[in-house]
């Protein structure tokens, strides 16, 4: 499974590297957007719960969140 | 916003002038924002980035004070209360200097 | 300067910059499982900047779950050609649990360095955990590219409420690194890697099998057991795209999940967020979620019990889709109303790869969230 992954974070670097425009300031505008956002809004992460509670998988957004006796 | 007016409005008289820039991509961004915080000097848009570029505008928003002879004398990056005071005094040391 | 000036002078304002402070909100969250359990939360939070230079967050909520959740497994049902049949018991006792949470974040900027430190507690009758995390976030290139890296501690006590000699610790270790880059001035993607070290117990107090063998008159009665540590990686990738033609915005998250239990998942979720005007957005999304049985997963406790065995299915081969649909209304004011809908079907036959457990027990259940915010 090693290689595979290192396959997929080198994929996703390459992908990143290419992507890359250097955004100006100025051109922020569309960026600025709520839509946009990548960080999780209290609402949002409370839906995590809601799907962490029932399948085996969890996190990936943030640490030190603590745990839950979900049962 | 209110800060850059009440400046513009004392110190009109004497020679100083405010030009704001608008950088939103919808116009009805733009037109929300005034009624809410009209203001009463002029204003420009620069829908194909020119001003950003030819004033190198690193952070948004970025003030620009320019001396009676065309020179950029002072930048700011990001406008809090303390740059707002800042402003303030150079504009009134720019003002005393000699017309060419 | 001079050529500035003779552009034409359109009367249109300028953007100050958000001088925006803060923000604080109340939501409900909503969730109920045909015939088993509801939960309703009730959730508090605030973000506030204080000066230049520093910035809080803090949120509380109160968990509030009745109804039952599944106790038993046992394969006493036998198929017309003898095959095993398994069934979920819900053995009469139902619960009435609530949990209480709260945590606070507080942030110091550095110029392009921003340091958070997190403390979050959580309070339940059979469960309290106390974590703490530090966060150290770099902008580069004018936040071009943003690097962000972090720790987190959990240390968590797990009681029972039918067994009152149980408590017993649970530590949890988490390390996380991520990149957020700038794509275009329509696009960006962020990529975080974090992985976890978990030492202590696992077992689900609640949970038994009861299997019978035909040439055994005494069924076999087991206890869920698992190992005592767990080290897992989870590693999340998000896009967002904005198509100013259409005023929407794609938004896709990608999520992959591997721990040392054998349990390999994977969840990924597309969303369009659509804006109708300058006030209302409606945001469809479809999440679909798979993941293969930890190695110890089995709904049929063995003659000869293992060290580990669990007949949990949450820890079995599944796949699983949910449906949701969110509502945006943006006031000038800056008071924000947002209510969500949601549909959550896990079933075996959804696993990738069709060989979803065969003991699994169709899960369907609806969700929803009504919030209100105001930003000043």
């Amino acid at each position: 499974m090693r290689p595979r992954a290192a396959g997929w974070v080198a994929l996703v670097a390459a992908l990143v590297a290419a992507g890359c425009a250097h955004v100006p300031a100025y051109q922020r505008g569309y960026l600025a957007r709520p839509a946009m956002a990548v960080e999780d809004s209290p609402s949002e992460r409370a839906f995590d719960k809601t799907f962490s509670a029932k399948e085996a998988a969890s996190g990936g957004t943030s640490v030190g969140g603590g745990g839950c006796g979900c049962n | 916003m209110p800060a850059l007016d009440a400046l513009y409005r004392r110190h009109h008289d004497a020679g100083f002038t405010v030009i704001g820039v608008n950088k939103d991509v919808a116009l009805a961004d733009a037109r929300r924002f005034l009624a809410r915080t009209p203001v009463s000097f002029p204003l420009v848009s620069d829908g194909n980035d020119a001003l950003a570029r030819a004033f190198d505008v690193q952070a948004m928003p970025s003030g620009y004070l320019v001396d009676r002879a065309g020179i950029v004398r002072f930048v700011h990056r990001g406008f809090t209360d303390a740059s707002a005071a800042e402003l303030a005094a150079r504009v009134t040391t720019l003002l005393r200097e000699p017309r060419r | 300067m001079k050529a500035a000036l003779a552009l034409p002078i359109l009367a249109l304002p300028t953007r100050a910059g958000a001088a925006e402070t803060g923000e604080v909100g109340f939501s409900t969250l909503g969730y109920k499982e045909r015939g088993l359990i509801k939960v309703t939360e009730p959730l508090l939070w605030l973000r506030a900047k204080l000066g230049e230079d520093w910035e809080v967050a803090a949120s509380g909520a109160v968990d509030v779950v009745t109804g039952a959740s599944p106790e038993l497994i046992t394969n006493r049902d036998r198929a017309s050609n003898g095959e095993a049949r398994f069934a979920q018991t819900v053995t009469g006792a139902s619960i009435n649990d609530r949990r209480t949470t709260a945590d606070a974040k507080v942030t110091r900027h550095f110029g392009d360095f921003a340091l958070s430190v997190t403390r979050a507690v959580s309070n339940e009758e059979d469960y309290r955990s106390r974590a703490f995390g530090v966060e150290a976030r770099l902008d580069l290139d004018q936040r071009n590219t943003t690097l962000t890296a972090g720790f987190g501690r959990s240390a968590d006590r797990v009681r029972s409420s039918v067994d009152a000699t149980l408590d017993a610790p649970r530590d949890t270790k988490e390390y996380l690194l991520g990149v957020t880059q700038l794509l275009s001035p329509l696009a960006l993607v962020q990529s975080t890697v974090s992985v976890a070290r978990g030492r202590g117990w696992y077992n689900d107090p609640y949970k038994l099998t009861l299997s019978f063998y035909p040439d055994d008159p005494i069924p076999v009665l087991a206890p869920d057991q698992r190992p005592d540590h767990r080290n897992s990686m989870a590693w999340l990738t998000r896009y967002r795209r904005h198509f100013p033609g259409a005023g929407g915005t794609l938004q896709v998250d990608y999520r992959y999940y591997r721990d040392d239990w054998g349990i390999r998942a994977h969840a990924l979720e597309g969303a369009w967020e659509q804006a109708l005007g300058e006030r209302w957005s409606i945001r469809p999304a479809l999440r679909y979620y798979t993941q293969q049985a930890a190695d110890f997963y089995s709904p049929l406790a063995p003659e000869m019990q293992p060290a580990v065995q669990s007949s949990d299915q949450r820890l079995a081969s599944f796949g699983g889709l949910s449906p949701s649909l969110r509502v945006t209304l943006r006031l000038e004011s800056g008071f924000v109303v947002e209510g969500t809908a949601g549909y959550l079907h896990n079933a075996a036959a959804l696993h990738a790869g069709g060989s979803g457990s065969p003991a699994f027990e169709t899960l369907r259940a609806i969700y929803g969230l009504l919030s209100v915010s105001r930003a000043f």
